[in-house]
């Protein structure tokens, strides 16, 4: 499940100990992130939509890219498979007409198709990280509620950080979990 | 997957996917029709509607259960695969309540844009599309199963 594509041209995500340092950090950067957009939330109550949209999907457009499985390039094979066969080595050209590429590292032909075993572990994660959510999506919403009964100005100042922070677990925790617990791999020569 | 669920004591079969379908269609109708209801700003059919989505619910909770029931490894596969489905529209569905809650900044820098009739709906989205998250949060993963599994063999 582990692409043979790293993002990090200057290491190896190879060994489970490196992928749980970068996941580590990945978290400890988005977390810092959603507390910036709730601190300017919270003192500048109102609904902003630089804090409300443009700032909140700047960073589920790039962070996911980095662990992979929602696009192409990242440390964990996109989870629905690519059927772009262009897309595969990638050069240091960017075509004007053509398909996209992915936005980050590069892309391996083993990486466009998922055998069995890969399919069966993507759902099982996907199962674990939607039961996750709903559990962080009812102690929001009751977090939410307890702001509104002390003072009802509260409610309107939590919500672009409690969908972001929803957001970024749903895009994140499958890819989280896959290079959490996957073992080491075979360096590449 | 029951084939089969009791009403009031009643016993009605489930194993066709028509039926199953139904249910899908019955729960995300009145939820609609209630969130519809509540943009809108009716009162007392509002009441009607909220009281039918309840139903909707209830009965769907009641025979698509948690999720967390386990089963064979046949079932434990479409299982996950239904929650893997689910997992990817509720991504998107969260961009777009993000949106729906910035809406009402846009209608604060550009007045002019919405006319006043639709400030209501406006003001009322964030609310509707947090209903519809936790909604679909709730049910999207067993509709996708009770959608798609095929007709099960009559009980006797």
């Amino acid at each position: 499940m582990i692409s043979e594509s790293s993002p990090f041209p200057w290491f190896s995500t190879a060994r489970r100990r490196t992928r749980r340092i970068v996941v580590a950090a990945y978290w400890i950067v988005a977390l810092g992130l959603i507390g910036v957009c709730q601190w300017a939330q919270f003192f500048r109550p109102g609904h902003n939509p630089v804090v409300g949209l443009i700032y909140p999907l700047q960073i589920l457009v790039f962070l996911p890219a980095i662990l992979g499985g929602v696009r192409a390039g990242g440390m964990v094979k996109p989870f629905s498979g690519v059927h772009f066969a262009s897309i595969y080595d990638r050069d240091t050209t960017q075509t004007l007409f053509g398909p996209a590429r992915p936005l980050v590292g590069s892309m391996q032909a083993s990486d466009a198709i998922l055998d069995e075993r890969e399919r069966l572990q993507r759902d099982s994660v996907h199962f674990i990280s939607y039961t996750t959510a709903r559990w962080i999506a009812f102690v929001l919403l009751v977090l939410q509620c307890v702001a509104g009964l002390i003072s009802p100005a509260f409610t309107s100042r939590f919500g672009a950080a409690a969908f972001l922070l929803l957001a970024l677990v749903l895009w994140s925790l499958p890819q989280t979990l896959i290079l959490w617990n996957e073992p080491d791999m075979e360096e590449q020569q | 997957m029951n084939a089969e669920i009791t009403l009031f004591g009643k016993r009605i079969s489930m194993a066709s996917r028509a039926r199953r379908r139904a249910l899908v269609v019955f729960l995300y109708v009145t939820f609609a029709a209630w969130i519809v209801g509540f943009c809108c700003g009716l009162r007392y059919a509002f009441f009607v509607l909220i009281f039918l989505y309840m139903i909707a619910l209830l009965l769907f909770s009641g025979y698509a259960g948690t999720g967390a029931e386990g089963g064979d490894e046949r079932e434990i596969h479409r299982r996950d695969h239904a929650y893997f489905v689910a997992h990817k529209q509720m991504g998107w569905l969260l961009v777009v309540a993000l949106f729906a809650y910035s809406v009402q900044g846009l209608n604060n820098l550009f007045p002019q844009l919405f006319p006043p009739a639709y400030r209501g709906i406006l003001e009322a989205l964030p609310f509707g599309v947090l209903m519809a998250l936790i909604t679909m949060n709730a049910t999207l993963p067993a509709a996708i199963l009770l959608w798609t599994e095929p007709d099960m063999e009559e009980q006797q």
